[in-house]
């Protein structure tokens, strides 16, 4: 097995150090940009506390709490599983050790929200007991796809809610409590995540045959990464500015009884898939021409059918595959 | 909240055929009774699965055609000497008639064997979907707030197979 010991997870003690006191106001909110007030303040400011975490599963909305905690630009978070961020480093505590799951910035640029949605900021409700600009972000029909709610005093993103075409929630995050330090950090970062070697984690690559390249999806997905995927697949991540999809490939057809239990049968254009919930966001895996494929999608299920629809369903099978199908199929079960 | 790292070093040791007879065992029968820990083999799986993921390292593309067109070029600049074909009797040849139908029957189900034992049978994929679940999130945690997709990510969301 391959590990990495990323170090020892040594949290700093931020509750002592947290004040209460009224500070500066957080840059305005741009609303071609309404989250880099957020993604800024989150990295000046020390901050910790309890967040809830809703998805909708089954037609109904579940939830979980996870503790997080915050220490200039040095996030942990700890749910089932314990995750850090430090800038774009992202790791994976397990086995005694951190496992290091990132460790690169972007892709390709996102496009911008505003060629998709219409964003409007307005007086905010209190979250967690603290007074936040809301950030109201719609869909070229009118109809409100997220509420985002910042700290007004620091810009902090304290609740977020995902809604579909129809108006129902589907995930929300949001702190329950939350404390926050009186004045930015600065100076050397606290290390409240692993320290991690340089250079390692995966890497873009250029998707080649036989996977298929995509650059883009439907309704303003854009491809902004290609990569390596567990069990020798692929992933292409695509966005529209506001939330991402990927869209994971191999080679091979799926094998019967690999699938998770639970989920529930549906279709991905003329193939039938296995499709399920989580608090990530929706997920659909199929097989077609002898490729499989897995979505997992943060978009609303209309747009992930869609997404589904545009991409294999059915292929070309080569003729080797054909002549093994051939003998072979008799003596198979599926 | 967050796995025990005894169990799962404990587990992921038994995952890398590391335990010795009575220790897996004893593992088995305590997997075959706990959920919890029938979870946290899921998890040390899917971590195993991630890991891998980024650790991989493809071939160079183009180097199995480079590497086909090599072993073409070596064969066709070999010279061939084929062999002169011996004049047959025309009754020998009638005679051997029937020998050949034979044995041009055998080779047929031979061949079939054959090819359904030289046919490379088509892949079968064993999609680990927690951690490309897993993956997505931490993949969109890049880009922006990376609070609330690791908070998803966080929890369990029970891919169990």
């Amino acid at each position: 097995m391959v590990r990495r010991a990323l170090g020892a997870f040594t949290c700093g003690v931020v509750a002592g150090t947290l004040g209460f006191t009224v500070i500066a106001a957080a840059a305005p909110i741009d609303p071609r940009d309404p989250l880099a007030v957020a993604t800024s303040a989150a990295r000046e400011h020390a901050y910790e506390g309890t967040l809830s975490v809703t998805w909708r599963a089954d037609g109904v909305l579940r939830s979980r709490s996870v503790t997080v905690h915050s220490e200039a630009g040095s996030l942990a978070v700890t749910g089932d599983r314990r995750l850090s961020a430090v800038g774009a480093r992202r790791a994976l505590r397990s086995g005694g050790v951190w496992h290091l799951l990132w460790n690169r910035g972007e892709g390709d640029d996102a496009p911008p929200i505003a060629d998709k949605y219409s964003v409007s900021v307005e007086p905010g409700v209190l979250v967690a007991g603290r007074t936040t600009d809301r950030v109201r972000i719609t869909d070229p029909r009118g109809r409100v796809r997220e509420y985002i709610d910042l700290d007004r005093e620091t810009g902090l993103l304290l609740r977020r809610e995902q809604r579909n075409e129809q108006g129902a929630v589907m995930r929300i995050t949001g702190f329950e409590e939350v404390a926050i330090a009186a004045t930015p950090t600065d100076g050397a970062p606290a290390e409240v995540g692993p320290r991690v070697p340089r250079g390692s984690g995966p890497a873009p690559i250029v998707i080649a045959a036989p996977f298929r390249s995509v650059t883009r999806l439907p309704g303003g997905f854009l491809r902004v990464g290609s990569y390596r995927a567990a069990g020798g697949g692929r992933e292409q991540y695509y966005s529209d500015g506001l939330v991402g999809v990927s869209v994971f490939e191999w080679s091979g057809s799926l094998k019967p009884g690999s699938l998770p239990a639970g989920g529930a049968y549906g279709t991905a254009g003329r193939a039938d898939a296995r499709l399920y919930e989580s608090p990530v966001g929706q997920v659909a895996v199929w097989d077609a021409g002898g490729r499989t494929f897995a979505v997992v999608s943060e978009a609303t299920p209309t747009e992930t059918a869609r997404i589904i629809a545009a991409l294999p369903s059915e292929g070309v099978v080569d003729g080797p595959t054909r002549i093994g199908r051939f003998l072979i199929g008799p003596f198979t079960w599926r | 909240m967050a796995p025990d790292d005894d169990a799962q070093s404990v587990l992921s040791a038994y995952l890398d055929g590391e335990c010795r007879p009575e220790e897996r065992a004893g593992i088995d029968a305590h997997l075959a009774t706990s959920a919890r820990w029938q979870r946290d083999l899921e998890e040390v799986r899917e971590v195993r699965e991630l890991v891998r993921a980024a650790a991989e390292v493809d071939l160079p593309p183009g180097l199995l055609d480079d590497v086909i067109a090599a072993v073409a070029a070596v064969e066709v600049a070999a010279p061939v000497d084929a062999p002169v074909a011996p004049v047959a009797d025309l009754a020998v040849a009638r005679r051997s008639r029937g020998r050949i139908a034979a044995w041009v029957a055998g080779m047929a189900a031979a061949a079939a064997v054959g090819v359904a034992v030289i046919v490379p049978t088509e892949p079968v994929v064993n999609p680990p979907v927690a951690a490309v679940v897993r993956t997505h999130a931490v993949r969109s945690s890049v880009d922006g707030v990376p609070t609330d997709r690791l908070a998803q990510s966080s929890i369990r969301a029970g891919f169990l197979k």
